[in-house]
């Protein structure tokens, strides 16, 4: 059984999205998942659970969504996932181990971070390199441009003896005109 | 209040990335005859812009405390003041956050999920005669609120987008508070 990245992107019109998921989850079983509209255009990613190879399950994609980019990347290995049901044809939906973002080592200070500003073309390197400077992983982010404006929101993690007010201090340095904070975004557990 | 914002009023509702829309307001005079006439500019403007549920002065390009809100007719309107102008206004008690989605004139082509209090009380004085007042509001009213006082504040609701899900594109004309 393999696991799989399929990123599927072109352009929209009503019914592709169905389209593209019934495609996709006839060559696997879909995992995680996201949607989005970038410039008006289509972009999918799935996680995919299946019992054929990468190339298959692409010129398989290929043939069922011929108006639209696809891409295959073979994820490894798959996690342990829940055994289907002998003789079975639907392959296990894939799982997320525990371990896919952090390794050992105390656990990171969970920040919203919300930036805007005048639309420049560094924002983005600029932004993630900071970021990336005092070992802050980035687990998921949106950035949209609305005439002259950027704006990027991003859920971080940042390492437990991470200085935020630093962070902060050097990405107001480095993107003068940005209106930038950052929010405590641990969840509350009920 | 210094003369110089004074001279800054337009026409249109200045839109972001614009400093006005993140430095914080300054407090005014409400007898000052200059604020009666931003107040009836302001007005104008809500009143004549489809949609718009309130406006501050800062939107206008003057930073002043001034706000205005008619959330009248709105679908999820409860406590309803009708067309209300506010000086110098804060949010004095808040409660009972929820998340919505919404919108705003200066940042046209984008909305988002924003939690806020739903009941407020907010207190502020009335342009012209200076007479203190309080707007008790629930709801959309209370969110429309806090949505201005945000402008005042020199926040925007980008500011508080509650994720990485939770900012959207929207068409020409799909904006709210």
């Amino acid at each position: 059984m393999g696991l799989y990245a399929v990123t599927v992107i072109g352009r929209d019109r009503p019914g592709t999205v169905a389209e593209v998921t019934r495609a996709v989850a006839g060559g696997g079983a879909i995992g995680d998942s996201s949607m989005s509209l970038l410039g008006g255009h289509l972009a999918m990613t799935f996680v995919v659970s299946a019992g054929i190879s990468g190339d298959l399950l692409g010129e398989s994609l290929t043939r069922g969504i011929p108006e639209l980019t696809v891409a295959v990347t073979d994820l490894a290995p798959a996690p342990v996932a829940p055994s289907a049901a002998p003789g079975s044809a639907v392959p296990p939906v894939p799982v997320a181990s525990s371990g896919d973002l952090t390794d050992d080592g105390p656990p990171g200070l969970a920040y919203a971070l919300t930036l805007h500003g005048p639309t420049r073309t560094d924002v983005l390197p600029v932004a993630t390199g900071l970021l990336a400077e005092v070992g802050c992983a980035v687990t998921s982010m949106t950035t949209r441009v609305a005439g002259n404006l950027f704006v990027l929101v991003a859920d971080v993690e940042l390492p437990a003896q991470a200085d935020v007010a630093s962070l902060m201090r050097a990405m107001a340095a480095a993107l003068d005109g940005f209106r930038i904070a950052f929010r405590p975004a641990d969840p509350a557990v009920m | 209040m210094e003369d110089d914002r004074r001279t800054c009023l337009i026409e249109g509702v200045v839109t972001a990335p614009h400093h006005l829309l993140v430095t914080p307001a300054a407090s005014v005079d409400p007898s000052d005859a200059v604020v009666s006439s931003v107040v009836r500019h302001l007005l104008e403007v809500m009143r004549s812009t489809p949609g718009c549920r309130g406006l501050t002065a800062p939107q206008l390009g003057v930073g002043w405390r001034l706000m205005c809100l008619d959330v009248s007719g709105h679908p999820s309107t409860r406590s309803c003041s009708g067309e209300l102008v506010i000086a110098n206004p804060e949010v004095v008690e808040a409660a009972d956050w929820d998340v919505a989605r919404e919108g705003c004139l200066s940042v046209p082509g984008l909305a988002a999920e924003v939690a806020r209090a739903t009941q407020i009380t907010v207190q502020g004085v009335r342009p012209g005669t200076g007479e203190p007042m309080t707007l008790h509001a629930d709801a959309f009213e209370a969110r429309c609120v806090q949505h201005q006082i945000d402008h005042l504040d020199g926040l925007l609701f980008l500011d508080r987008v509650a994720g990485t899900r939770a900012m959207h594109a929207v068409r020409k004309g799909g904006q709210a508070a």
